[in-house]
């Protein structure tokens, strides 16, 4: 099987689950929801020292980006398995690696799409200048997404199939997606500032490695958590 | 491959889920060509033997060849194996030409064949709906296109009847009937005595996951393969 034979695997697995999504509405609507929740909740606290806007706005939209994230990554995760299509995807003549690939394509897009949403409502409740720096943001939020959404695939998958598949994800996820979560929102902290300079290079650069070392591992190992 | 070797063989195979063994040292051979009905009672372990024959899972004990080869073992091997599980494998929300045609795109399949089999299975006319208004008949139908649709040499069916009302069992006869005369080697599940004997050349039984009977065709008019037990 040649790489085109790949990408074209890989192209239709992306095009059929947002297909899915598109007409079903699965787990973009709930996430959606959720993280403009957070938000909202968030611009109530108007007692917060404007020094001290810029640390708690990034966290907290870290924060809403994960939850409504996971959402999104366990619902997309339960469609698959509905019906038996998971385990007729593990009976085509596909690496578990271009599945890997699709999955954490498609979970990437709904983080970035979740991001478009939940970026320019922070702007709007808190005043922060975060698109100031655009291209330096969009740098932050597509690592952040590849980096949670290639965590979410791989615990998706090793969570295939238990009965309190929702628990298992949360508790697999949360302690692995704490170093990203830190790095950023201090990313988008400093963005906020204004300080571009070599410590917002470095959370970058964690961020960058953080998103190849899972990739990594997801591309690598998918076979394995495939297995029944 | 000698033409002696058989097309599917388990040596020793045992699978245990959890504390409890669903096959116990089943040792099979299917030739080309030839049709296999496996019968017994709910949890019996027919699914789990097509499902260990189809590579799904892991045998606890023993092995699954294909050709004489561990089955499943690359990607590509799996070309050779149609599965149709007792789920319907389908995407509610796409249409059943769209779940086809994923198939298709997945198995390195024309579209050409897509067309053909809405067409051989009677559901062309459904082509604006989604498989989620479809009925259960229709859907089994669907399902058995979908894991026909690369035309592989091996079927594996999880009680293909399944849904079926009497045009689609007809139907679903038909379609057996032409592939094992193209030489297809096909291994089903029914609790149906007289369907395992219209589209079988042998009958086996599981008994708790042990094989405990077996009939040879042609099969005596009126005989119960259910309750014929080996010593």
């Amino acid at each position: 099987m040649n790489i085109f034979q790949h990408a074209e695997q890989l192209a239709w697995l992306i095009h059929k689950d947002l297909v899915i999504e598109r007409r079903a509405k699965l787990a973009w609507t709930s996430m959606l929801l959720m993280g403009v929740m957070v938000a909202i909740v968030f611009s109530m606290q108007t007692a917060v020292p404007r020094q001290y806007l810029p640390g708690i706005a990034a966290t907290i939209l870290w924060l809403a980006i994960l939850s409504a994230g996971m959402v999104a990554i366990d619902r997309a995760a339960i469609a698959e398995q509905q019906d038996g299509c998971w385990e007729a995807l593990k009976l085509y003549p596909i690496s578990a690696s271009t599945v890997f690939l699709a999955k954490m394509t498609v979970n990437s897009i709904a983080l970035l799409v979740l991001q478009c949403v939940l970026v320019p409502l922070f702007v709007i409740l808190t005043d922060l200048p975060l698109l100031r720096h655009f291209g330096a943001m969009l740098l932050v939020s597509t690592l952040g997404s590849v980096g949670m959404a290639a965590v979410g695939t791989i615990a998706s998958a090793l969570t295939h199939g238990l009965r309190q598949r929702g628990t298992v994800l949360a508790l697999l996820v949360l302690p692995l997606l704490v170093p990203l979560m830190l790095a950023g929102s201090e990313a988008t902290r400093l963005l906020a500032i204004d300080d571009l300079g070599e410590t917002w290079r470095l959370w970058v650069q964690f961020l960058a490695v953080f998103a190849v070392v899972f990739s990594t591992l997801g591309f690598v190992l998918f076979g394995c958590l495939m297995e029944d | 491959m000698s033409d002696l070797e058989p097309v599917i063989a388990c040596r020793g195979l045992s699978k245990q889920l959890g504390a409890r063994f669903a096959l116990r040292n089943i040792e099979l051979s299917v030739s080309g060509g030839e049709s296999v009905a496996l019968m017994g009672d709910n949890g019996a372990g027919k699914t789990t033997l097509l499902r260990c024959l189809a590579a799904l899972c892991r045998p606890s004990a023993g092995v699954v060849l294909w050709y004489g080869r561990p089955a499943g073992v690359q990607p590509q091997d799996r070309r050779k194996v149609a599965m149709l599980m007792c789920q319907s494998c389908l995407y509610e929300h796409l249409t059943p030409r769209e779940n086809l045609l994923f198939a298709a795109r997945m198995t390195g399949t024309p579209t050409r064949r897509v067309d053909e089999l809405l067409e051989r299975a009677d559901i062309e006319w459904s082509t604006n709906c989604t498989v989620s208004q479809l009925s259960t008949g229709m859907r089994q139908r669907l399902g058995i296109a979908r894991a026909i649709i690369h035309d592989p040499p091996i079927w594996l069916f999880d009680e293909p009847g399944s849904g079926l009302d009497a045009s689609g069992k007809q139907w679903l006869d038909d379609l057996i009937a032409e592939h094992r005369a193209a030489g297809r080697t096909i291994c089903f599940s029914t609790h149906c005595a007289e369907t395992a004997k219209r589209n079988s050349d042998r009958i086996l039984c599981l008994d708790r996951g042990t094989l405990s009977c077996l009939q040879h065709a042609p099969f005596a008019v009126g005989s119960d393969v259910s309750v014929r037990r080996a010593a």
